[in-house]
């Protein structure tokens, strides 16, 4: 009994453990499998901000790193400018701030070539990032155009479906409202615009607006063709028609439908919307060769009797999207021909109500407008003859953007041009209301990329914008303040790196009545921080 | 009764046994990958069975870049086809928004601009995981990770991510990561274009091969950056 209770104890543990090692396999990984350990730094940068966190150029400035003895030799940097080094230790190293350095990381070069990069140093000036514009996430696509809604409200367009996390709650479609301390603003717009948004403009005498772009639809009205108008709340101004209705008894649902109000649209894009005050009509520019309306009332559902009449890139209509018949078109021919031979990529509306567009365009019609054209428009569409023989020869290239301002009476364009009547450009010039380049400013030397904005502020600093690192030899890296002679403002240059693209500036005061300018477009990094499209900087008027 | 305890005692190991071996429909050891491939990085890009590399061996063409490939002694974080064909689909967004023609064939863009793109997934020398330090993206402050120079000198940010497990931070298993910065500095305190990597340390004979985890990826990391140098530069 005993004998047989010890070999059934064994064999019981002979099961056991061969059930228990029965499919353990030996793994062998390679080069020290997924826990494998890895090289320390060599420099360590302990604080997060240096002492005193922020400086001009001549002052002192510690930082707390850890490491530097361990290398051979080293050089330290100031966002990219070399900086003096004082004295250092095992864990401290103070340094001087460089001349015409501006904020950004700072960094240590080893003998071997390894750079190890520390926190920002904050380089005093007149320029910061208004904190009292709170817009954290910003939008998630790109805003085109910004204006004010009322005394206390911005509305931005643009291309985009969130602004600060709001499409948790809420529909944001290219459209949106918001104070102008950065808090979202609820409103009407419903699920938006089915497509980008680039222009908008207040409606004369009313509290509607205007859009153009690229959409199709407008929360739940269809049909749209790129033009619409909104109300006060941003939904869109709808209004029920009646309809032929050819089964009423089985489907009396189509007697009637909900279209827009505004009974007109452009067969392409819409760059831009001005307002004609001569005519108290507005005018579309873009790139399009058709205007459509609809005739609702002999149209069954869905299937609306089309309108369409030839008019290219420039089209004028009432605020009902009336079109005028007058207006770049040939009422004999019942057409127009095609007036320009390239793409519009920009427009602005100058003090006296003539319109100045650009684009990669060369004629208009069959006359020379080199890549920028200004128009009379109070009568028959027509070129301005003083403004087109002055700018001569023009761009030699195409020009993308065109800003103006109403108080210094600039037009300046940016672009792929190295050339402006036959004068160095290099991408940006300064043109006067006539078409005379301004020959008191005088663009410096570019490196490492190119300009794509320039906007003038009322006091005649010029913002601008663009994917390079150098401006006559000072590292400015995609953003910088200049005079109107085309020199850095001096104090205005300490904001650190940009990378974005600007569409537009607007100035205005904020809370603590300051000076302050909003610059919307497509900025990913603003002095140096993670920007969303929209940020807002303020001036240090001291 | 006893010996009935016994019987049943028995027989359950017995089942203990046979199902120890049992192997599950639903879960297929692949094994351990051997790291080694036999043949240059070139090759081992060109021979993907599932072709994730045609357009970037193409790039790598392009840039007049094979003979790196082929001899010399590099590390490539290797993104795949739809990360070009993302940053392509952009440039031809931006291009048709002004008016231009779009790009239909990648050799309609210079030899330098995909000399300057690819060279940021390119390094001198072979770099293991081992051999980058540890990045934190939550705490960049301790774990910065390193700044190494690409082929063409554009400093990009690289470090090795220790993932937590059942609740232990840094215990988990180790991955890399490449940043992209714009410009000449990097931000402080974020990174804006960090890309995980997939496979690391694939050994072809003459590097080392990171594939990225391309899904998300945009060649060039920026595809604002991207199409701006795309722009700037003369399109065929």
């Amino acid at each position: 009994m005993k004998i047989r209770s010890i070999y059934f104890k064994l064999i019981l543990t002979s099961l056991l453990f061969s059930g228990i090692y029965a499919c353990s396999k030996s793994i062998g990984l390679s080069e020290g499998g997924p826990y494998v350990d890895v090289p320390d730094v060599a420099i360590h940068f302990l604080n997060s901000k240096p002492e005193p966190a922020d400086g001009e150029p001549g002052d002192e400035i510690t930082f707390k790193v850890k490491g530097l003895n361990t290398l051979s030799g080293f050089k330290f940097y100031v966002n990219q400018i070399q900086a003096e080094v004082l004295n250092f230790t095992d864990s401290l190293i103070t340094i001087k701030i460089p001349d015409s350095v501006s904020t950004g990381t700072v960094s240590v070069l080893s003998n071997e070539g390894q750079y190890y990069y520390g926190p920002v140093l904050r380089i005093d000036g007149k320029v910061s990032i208004d904190n009292t514009f709170d817009i954290g996430n910003g939008t998630n696509g790109q805003v085109n155009q910004v204006i004010a809604s009322g005394a206390n409200n911005l509305l931005a367009v643009g291309s985009f479906t969130d602004f600060k996390g709001q499409s948790a709650n809420t529909f944001v479609n290219n459209i949106v409202l918001f104070s102008k301390t950065g808090a979202f603003v609820s409103n009407s717009a419903g699920t938006g615009a089915g497509g980008f948004i680039s222009s908008i403009i207040p409606i004369t005498n009313s509290s509607q607006f205007l859009i153009g772009g690229s959409f199709s639809s407008y929360n739940d009205i269809m049909g749209l063709n790129n033009l619409a108008r909104l109300n006060t709340n941003l939904s869109v101004d709808s209004v029920t028609v009646d309809l032929i209705n050819p089964d009423p008894v089985k489907h009396p649902e189509n007697n009637m439908d909900t279209v827009s109000n505004f009974n007109g649209g452009v067969s392409g894009q819409v760059v831009k919307l001005f307002y004609n005050a001569n005519k108290g009509s507005y005018i579309g520019i873009g790139n399009f060769d058709k205007y459509i309306d609809y005739y609702y009332e002999r149209s069954e559902k869905n299937t609306y009797l089309t309108n369409i009449t030839r008019i290219s890139n420039f089209v004028r209509f009432n605020s009902d999207g009336l079109l005028d018949s007058t207006f770049n078109f040939d009422p004999a021919l019942k057409t127009n021909k095609r007036v320009l031979n390239g793409y519009i990529t920009d427009g602005v509306q100058l003090a006296d109500g003539r319109v100045c567009a650009v684009g990669s365009f060369t004629t208009f019609k069959e006359n020379s407008a080199p890549g920028i054209v200004v128009l009379n428009v109070n009568g028959d569409i027509a070129t301005d003859p003083t403004f087109m023989s002055n700018i001569g020869s023009g761009a030699d290239g195409d020009i993308y953007k065109v800003t103006y301002n109403g108080t210094t009476h600039k037009i300046i364009i940016t672009g792929k041009f190295k050339n402006f009547n036959g004068q160095p450009a290099n991408g940006l010039a300064v043109l006067n209301e006539d078409g005379t380049v301004d020959n008191s400013f005088i663009l410096g030397k570019i490196e490492g990329g190119s300009i794509n904005y320039a906007g003038q502020l009322n006091n005649g600093l010029i913002i601008v914008s663009g994917t390079f690192q150098k401006y006559k030899n000072y590292i400015r890296q995609g953003f910088m303040i200049l005079n109107p002679d085309g020199s850095l403002a001096n104090g205005y240059n300490n904001t650190g790196a940009f990378s974005g693209q600007i569409n537009g500036i607007m100035e205005m005061k904020n809370s603590l009545a300051e000076p302050s300018v909003l610059i919307y477009g497509d900025i990913n990094l603003f002095d140096n921080v993670k920007a969303n499209n929209l940020v807002r900087i303020s001036f240090d008027v001291n | 009764m006893k010996y009935f305890n016994r019987i049943w005692i028995l027989s359950g190991l017995f089942l203990i046994v046979l199902g120890s071996c049992q192997k599950n429909d639903y879960y297929v050891d692949s094994g351990n990958s051997n790291a080694k491939y036999n043949g240059t990085v070139l090759e081992y890009l060109q021979n993907n069975p599932y072709h994730l590399f045609d357009s970037v061996v193409k790039v790598i063409n392009l840039a007049g870049m094979d003979d790196i490939f082929k001899t010399d002694s590099i590390t490539f974080f290797a993104p795949a086809d739809t990360c070009i064909a993302a940053s392509i689909s952009y440039l031809n967004f931006q291009l048709a928004q002004k008016g231009k023609d779009t790009i239909s064939n990648l050799n309609q863009l210079p030899k330098e601009f995909w000399r300057k793109e690819l060279s940021l997934y390119v390094f001198k020398g072979l770099h293991r995981l081992k051999d980058y330090p540890q990045v934190d993206p939550k705490n960049l402050q301790v774990f910065p990770g390193g700044y190494f120079p690409s082929f063409d000198e554009k400093v990009m940010h690289i470090g090795v991510i220790f993932n937590d497990v059942n609740g232990v931070q840094y215990a988990g298993y180790r991955q890399l990561m490449i940043n992209y910065f714009s410009g000449t500095t990097p931000p402080a305190g974020t990174l804006l274009w960090e890309t995980l990597v997939a496979s690391s340390d694939i050994n072809p004979n003459n590097g080392i091969v990171h594939v990225l985890q391309y899904p998300f990826h945009k060649f060039g990391f920026s595809e604002f950056d991207f199409a701006n140098e795309a722009m700037a530069g003369e399109i065929n």
